[in-house]
């Protein structure tokens, strides 16, 4: 971090935050009013794009997944990891988070693990003892019932 | 000498970011959690007492459309970009530009509240709201259903609203028979969604095989019962709606440079930060949507 503090403050948004100054993302990465014309703008301008296309073709594929698969456990599973992918992208790309994660890593880690702990732990629980394809739900309330119905096992 | 004792690093604590910047990081920290917190308890609740027997709700039967979902999606995603694209132009010296993709974002958020009030204006007129849906029908709430039904039949026959011709014999049939109290709840239930559409949890013990009133109509203003209606109305409300206020204030957020742009002198690139600080804020806003969308609607 300490690159940051060397007085290299050039690459600040044109307001300086009491002696803390940003090099922030590389879209703020010169002083305000850099021409026009610079390739690095161009560049910048097709990344959003590809990002913005990808959102819709992700969206779409969605979308596609449920009237293919329906609504179950492989399907849900299929649609929210398309569902990471979109707000990871809109994050690193959109919220220039591929340029300010070294800025912002202190604050945000904590509240990235709370976050994908609670889902993790919450699907867990869900899935494998409240969830349709749960024995309860089969109407067996007991696991070893569950094995019971099922008949014998064939690996023995 | 003093050259180099000046370029010497101290120690610092704190992070090099405009204090506008911090601080929009630390409320969006806060955000994170309160969207992790109404997300978790859905899940909770989705999960925890839901059975094959008692499923939870499929979008369609709380008149939920996947594909107006997916268009909202659709133009928050662009409203995402849009305000991408202004701050670019703001900070390449384009403010006519910037300014103009700000109110593109702003038309957009509009758009987005609007679709978003004429699904809870369906969900108004089919009385989905909590505490409202009809359900567990074994117990008193059973017979509520059936004066509501009733009700409905009545104001159909009466000719207060329009029903297929198809269907008109056989919400006459169904009003004879619960004048007559030949019915229990869960049969009328069976009459107006129909046999093969009945949750088991409501299926009558000696079911009759008919077809539904709602089956030759689908649109004819009768209540049915939707096992966790309300407990999935109450999950929507809240988290569609704490969604929607944050988007109402993500477009006053927006109002404010493009009235300095209009009104104010114009906008200039120093202006930058303040649209940067927004757009952190709508793409989170985005960001809570790109989940509530697949949870809501396809999941």
């Amino acid at each position: 971090m300490s690159d940051h503090q060397h007085g290299d403050h050039a690459h600040s948004h044109g307001i300086q935050a009491h002696g803390d100054h940003s090099h922030s993302h590389g879209d703020a990465g010169h002083s305000h009013g850099a021409p026009a014309h610079d390739p690095s703008h161009d560049a910048k301008f097709k990344a959003y794009l590809a990002v913005f296309v990808a959102l819709c073709v992700f969206t779409a594929a969605s979308f596609a997944i449920n009237l293919a698969l329906g609504h179950n456990l492989t399907s849900a599973a299929l649609i929210l990891a398309v569902a990471v992918v979109k707000a990871a992208l809109v994050a690193y790309i959109f919220m220039h988070l591929n340029h300010d994660w070294r800025l912002v890593y202190g604050i945000m880690t904590p509240v990235a693990i709370l976050s994908v702990m609670t889902v993790i732990i919450l699907s867990i629980d869900g899935a494998l003892v409240w969830g349709e394809n749960a024995p309860a739900a089969r109407g067996l309330n007991d696991p070893i019932e569950a094995k019971v119905g099922e008949g014998p096992s064939k690996g023995h | 000498m003093s050259h180099a004792v000046h370029d010497e690093p101290g120690l610092k604590m704190g992070m090099p970011l405009p204090n506008g910047k911090l601080a929009m990081w630390l409320f969006l920290v806060t955000e994170i959690m309160f969207f992790t917190a109404l997300i978790g308890t859905y899940m909770i609740l989705r999960n925890g007492q839901t059975s094959a027997g008692n499923p939870w709700p499929q979008p369609h039967d709380v008149h939920l459309v996947e594909w107006i979902g997916a268009a909202n999606t659709f133009v928050l995603i662009l409203s995402s970009f849009f305000v991408v694209l202004a701050h670019h132009y703001l900070h390449i010296n384009q403010p006519g530009k910037g300014a103009a993709y700000l109110g593109l974002t702003l038309v957009l958020g509009c758009v987005f509240l609007g679709v978003k009030a004429i699904e809870y204006k369906s969900k108004f007129e089919h009385g989905i709201l909590p505490g409202r849906v009809f359900e567990k029908l074994d117990g008193p709430r059973g017979y509520e259903y059936v004066a509501k039904v009733k009700e409905q039949l009545k104001d159909i026959v009466d000719g207060k609203h329009h029903v297929d011709s198809k269907a008109m014999d056989a919400v006459k049939q169904l009003l004879t028979e619960i004048t007559d109290n030949k019915l229990s709840p869960k049969q009328v239930n069976e009459r107006v969604v129909g046999t093969k559409h009945v949750k088991p949890v409501d299926m009558p013990s000696n079911p009759q095989n008919v077809t539904g009133i709602l089956e030759l109509d689908s649109h004819a203003p009768i209540s049915y019962s939707i096992p966790w209606g309300n407990l999935w109305a109450s999950c929507y409300f809240a988290m569609t709606g704490f969604h929607a206020l944050h988007v109402l204030g993500g477009l006053v957020i927006f109002a404010a440079p493009l009235v300095k742009h209009f009104i104010g002198g114009g906008l200039k690139p120093e202006d930058g930060l303040f649209v940067e600080n927004a757009g952190l804020y709508w793409h989170f806003v985005d960001i809570v949507w790109i989940f509530l969308f697949p949870l809501l609607y396809l999941v």
